[in-house]
């Protein structure tokens, strides 16, 4: 039984917005329930606007107006073994004691997030000061100069400037400056979306060799199936701020349960399959009025007539695969 | 894309129209009443001398006998005549060498940009200074503002040369065009906006620079003294020791007349790239 | 050749080319006065020079011949003026202050404006910029707008007026003294210094006074769009305290307000000439208003050309400082 190391439970947010005068309440994150085990590669999938950052931004604790969290709970075991409740914690706590410590984060597009006046090792020994942590100068440079060429850049990169630097460099950087204090998650939010797809391969390759490496977990937030296909133990398939789907990758992959899964996976390009790919009709639902009953069945092809009027219960198939479809609850 | 002027939004904003209204009035004091008054203002000893505010003088009289309520549109209008002529004539060139320089290679591009840094950094107010006292007495004020609009191109010209440079590279004028938009209607609804928001706003810039220069210039006496300008009105009130004597009205009416035009038109300027040019804003890169 | 040499020379050629055009210019308008300048400057030395020998007049009148050299060729003309200005600084004697050279006259005066030009410039750039960037950051959103607000009003008034309008609420509401005098003051030079940065301080305060306003505006909008860059928002998520993002925001929204203050330099110019006039500052402008009031023609074509020579240096000052702030200047990369 794997050890989880993050549990999400129940979880409920969204934005408060404005629209006119009128507040409105986009509800982006419904009833999230999952947990991330020790030493696992957990892929969060769906179209654009179905909620996946918002729930990246909840689970880094990075909550901040107009994002808001209703309910639920998000509970991480630190290194020292300590259980903390993120949505508990002031922003300043989870500052000081989960951020980059516990929690690391690759953002989307992470070949210019660096801060183009400093030096490559400024802006390490500045993730050490942020944190308050003691440091040697030499030594860490020299340590740096190690990870950097673990990473395959020239050592010389740590006295460089980000613009002296080609995007895939960049992007090697910011990996290296997230696994700087050895985290034990890392939460990367389409970490490969701007790139082209050689570089895309060994960003991943880079990353998912220093997971291994660290045993450490990795949160992977994308809408390319084919990157969850590489990269995932398991995978979440998130449809207008539901989790519809759970399960270990090679399950999803192999049986799709849900008719949204199903969709996704079959618009994949497989070895040999010279028929036309299906898209699937419609846009995702708006997330202020969402539909009534299942959110997915204005587009589901097996809709039913419970799905217009009542959301599905959760379903769980074994200890570790859970469904929200009614197809699936009628048979139980 | 169909472009969205507000104009009925602007047009009941007091805070268009209260300017407006300010603007309006400063315009019919300087151009219609002045074509009224069949004396001319700058004389000398045509009223009581040094006579505060009061109701036959309402905006009181100078040391030299001239009817404040009179020589104040007249120096106004003169002001205004030469801003305008000064803004017309530099955005005219600005225009010309910032969308050259935009348009053109590589070469011919940085020699226009270097010419333009390099009258940016000449100080232009002592060279009017130089040559309108050295020509005091061939001075029209049409060709006061010529002069300075020859002088003043190179600020809008840099705004010019930004502003075509980032419109030739923007994304939405190759979707128009590899969408099939006939040329001419990408100009008038993807470029025209832009063109005239630019316009306004180098066109009023240019005019505050040039009331800026003439009030500079006439103060250090360095003008055609016998024009009433706003200018000159304040050197011959500092010439007169107006302060000193307690003449203070001679300064502060014309200063006080100077800001409401600079504010109206400047507000007006605002509020109409807000309502009518607000999509139209480039952004800096 | 290293980048950081190559971009001094750029600038400091574009500083020696802005000098050449500036005396080209003064040559053109010294020679297109509408009447024979060196025979209205002769009989005008005639006339003022009763107390000098006729041996003395007639040296003088030799000299301003030469100056003006108006019975050769224009080309010859020209390279005798490019001489005089550029080598030998001689540029005839000025009458408004009789019988002092015009070299001398200017000499004096020009460290005045300098000094009055460059602090103004760089003390309203930094005020402005500071109370930009704590209006960008501050959380009380009341008071930055309302100082936004003023400032936007204050913006498009001619510098003149807001000096007029100054000096009457001075006179005559404050009823204050208007300081003077300072001109031929001599000492060490760091008496010198001493002196003349107290007797600038009043005329700096006024110049800083209505100088801020535009750094001000632009900052704040340049700083609030900082904050939503993605690497600032980046350091927030690696966990960066409050002061160091703040810090950061700074620092990188400094960058383009630097071309400001250079670029502003000629506009602070026109702000300090008047400034000096009117309150008695013993600079470039104080000399040029005594030149135009004595019809003192060689004055003010002196002026004309040290007017070129100081925003010029000016500028080239503030233009080498610029590497030292952008590393993108000192090693330039792949972009």
């Amino acid at each position: 039984m794997p050890k989880n190391i993050l549990s999400v439970e129940n979880l409920n947010g969204g934005y408060e917005v404005f629209v006119g005068r009128r507040r409105v309440f986009v509800h982006a994150v419904d009833d999230v329930t999952f947990s991330l085990h020790n030493n696992e590669v957990l892929g969060v999938a769906g179209e654009s606007g179905c909620g996946k950052s918002t729930l990246a931004k909840m689970i880094y604790g990075a909550i901040i107006p107009p994002l808001l969290v209703k309910g639920g709970s998000i509970s991480i075991t630190t290194k020292g073994g300590e259980v903390l409740n993120i949505n508990k914690l002031s922003i300043d706590e989870v500052r000081r004691k989960i951020w980059w410590i516990e929690i690391s984060y690759i953002p989307q597009n992470s070949m210019n997030v660096l801060n183009p006046l400093k030096r490559i090792k400024d802006q390490f020994i500045d993730v050490f000061r942020y944190h308050g942590i003691k440091m040697d100068k030499t030594e860490t440079v020299e340590h740096l100069r190690d990870t950097l060429t673990t990473l395959g850049l020239p050592p010389e990169v740590i006295n460089a400037y980000p613009h002296q630097l080609s995007g895939g460099m960049r992007q090697r950087v910011v990996i290296a400056l997230s696994l700087v204090f050895n985290p034990r998650i890392i939460l990367a939010d389409e970490p490969t979306t701007a790139v082209d797809v050689v570089t895309q391969r060994t960003i991943l390759s880079l990353l998912k060799e220093w997971r291994e490496n660290n045993k450490s977990s990795l949160v992977l937030i994308s809408h390319d199936m084919s990157v969850h296909a590489y990269m995932d133990d398991r995978i979440a398939i998130m449809y207008a701020g539901n989790v519809v789907e759970l399960g270990s990758s090679l399950d999803i992959f192999k049986e799709p349960l849900h008719p949204y899964t199903r969709a996704l996976i079959e618009s994949l390009i497989r070895k040999g399959d010279k028929s036309i790919r299906k898209g699937l009709a419609g846009q995702p639902p708006d997330l202020i009025n969402p539909p009534p009953g299942c959110r997915f069945h204005p587009r589901c092809p097996y809709v039913m007539n419970i799905c217009r009027s009542e959301e599905p219960v959760t379903t769980f198939l074994d200890n570790d695969r859970y469904v929200r479809c009614w197809l699936y609850t009628s048979s139980r | 894309m169909a472009y969205v002027y507000r104009f009925k939004e602007l047009a009941l904003r007091p805070k268009f129209l209260i300017p407006l209204t300010l603007f309006t009035g400063l315009l019919v004091y300087a151009f219609i009443y002045t074509a009224t008054i069949n004396i001319n203002p700058g004389r000398w000893y045509y009223a009581p001398p040094a006579q505060p505010p009061n109701p036959s003088y309402p905006f009181g009289t100078t040391s030299m006998g001239q009817d404040l309520f009179l020589l104040v549109p007249m120096a106004l209008r003169n002001t205004i005549v030469i801003s305008f002529v000064a803004a017309v004539i530099s955005v005219l060139i600005a225009w010309g060498i910032g969308s050259t320089a935009a348009l053109s290679s590589t070469v011919a591009r940085s020699a226009l940009m270097t010419l333009v840094d390099i009258v940016c950094v000449l100080p232009g107010l002592p060279l009017l200074m130089v040559i309108f006292y050295t020509w005091r007495d061939h001075l029209t004020i049409p060709l006061i503002g010529i002069i300075m609009g020859l002088i003043g191109w190179a600020f809008p010209a840099r705004a010019v040369y930004a502003m075509v440079s980032s419109l030739r590279q923007r994304t939405f004028i190759y979707t128009s065009y590899f969408s099939g938009l006939a040329i001419y209607k990408i100009v008038i609804k993807d470029f025209i906006p832009f063109l005239l928001r630019y316009l306004m706003i180098n066109l009023v810039s240019t005019m505050t620079w040039a009331i800026g220069n003439e009030v500079t210039t006439s103060i250090f006496g360095a003008m055609k003294m016998e024009e009433v300008t706003i200018g000159t009105t304040i050197h011959w009130a500092m010439y007169y020791q107006a302060i000193l004597l307690g003449v203070w009205w001679w300064l502060a009416i014309p200063v006080v007349f100077l800001v409401s035009f600079v504010l109206s038109l400047y507000v007006l300027m605002v509020e109409i790239d807000r309502y009518i040019f607000a999509r139209a804003r480039v952004t800096w890169g | 050749m290293h980048p950081v040499a190559r971009y001094i020379l750029q600038r400091g050629s574009l500083a020696l080319l802005v000098v050449w055009i500036g005396l080209t210019v003064t040559f053109v308008v010294s020679r297109l006065m509408p009447f024979n300048a060196a025979e209205l400057l002769i009989s005008r030395l005639i006339s003022q020079g009763v107390a000098l020998t006729g041996e003395e007049i007639e040296a003088m009148k030799k000299q301003l011949l030469e100056l003006y050299g108006l019975d050769k060729p224009v080309v010859e003309q020209y390279l005798v003026f490019l001489r005089n200005y550029m080598v030998t600084g001689e540029m005839g004697p000025s009458f408004a202050f009789f019988p002092t050279s015009v070299r001398d006259v200017i000499s004096k005066a020009l460290p005045w404006s300098l000094l009055l030009l460059i602090m103004a410039s760089v003390v309203s750039w930094f005020i402005g910029n500071g109370i930009g960037i704590l209006a960008a950051l501050t959380k009380r959103r009341r008071i930055s707008n309302i100082l936004e607000n003023v400032a936007i009003a204050f913006q498009p008034i001619p510098f003149a007026v807001l000096a007029i309008s100054f000096l009457i609420f001075y006179a005559l509401v404050l009823k204050l003294p208007i300081p003077s005098g300072g001109y031929m003051i001599t000492g060490s030079p760091v008496e010198m210094l001493l002196y003349m940065s107290r007797r600038a301080a009043f005329p700096l305060m006024i110049l800083v006074m209505f100088g801020w306003f535009g750094s001000f505006v632009s900052m704040k909008a340049v700083a609030l769009k900082m904050r939503e860059e993605d690497f600032i928002i980046y350091s927030f998520l690696q966990g960066a305290p409050t002061g160091s993002i703040r810090y950061m925001i700074f620092r990188n929204s400094i960058l383009p307000q630097f071309t400001i203050l250079v670029l502003g330099l000629s506009r602070v110019f026109i702000g300090s000439l008047l400034v000096e006039y009117i309150f008695n500052y013993p600079g470039i402008g104080y000399i040029l208003q005594g030149a135009i009031a004595n019809a003192d023609y060689n004055l003010m074509l002196g002026v004309l050309f040290f007017a070129t020579i100081a925003t010029a240096v000016a500028t080239f000052i503030l233009d080498l400082v610029y590497p030292l702030i952008d590393p993108r200047i000192r090693y330039p990369g792949q972009g």
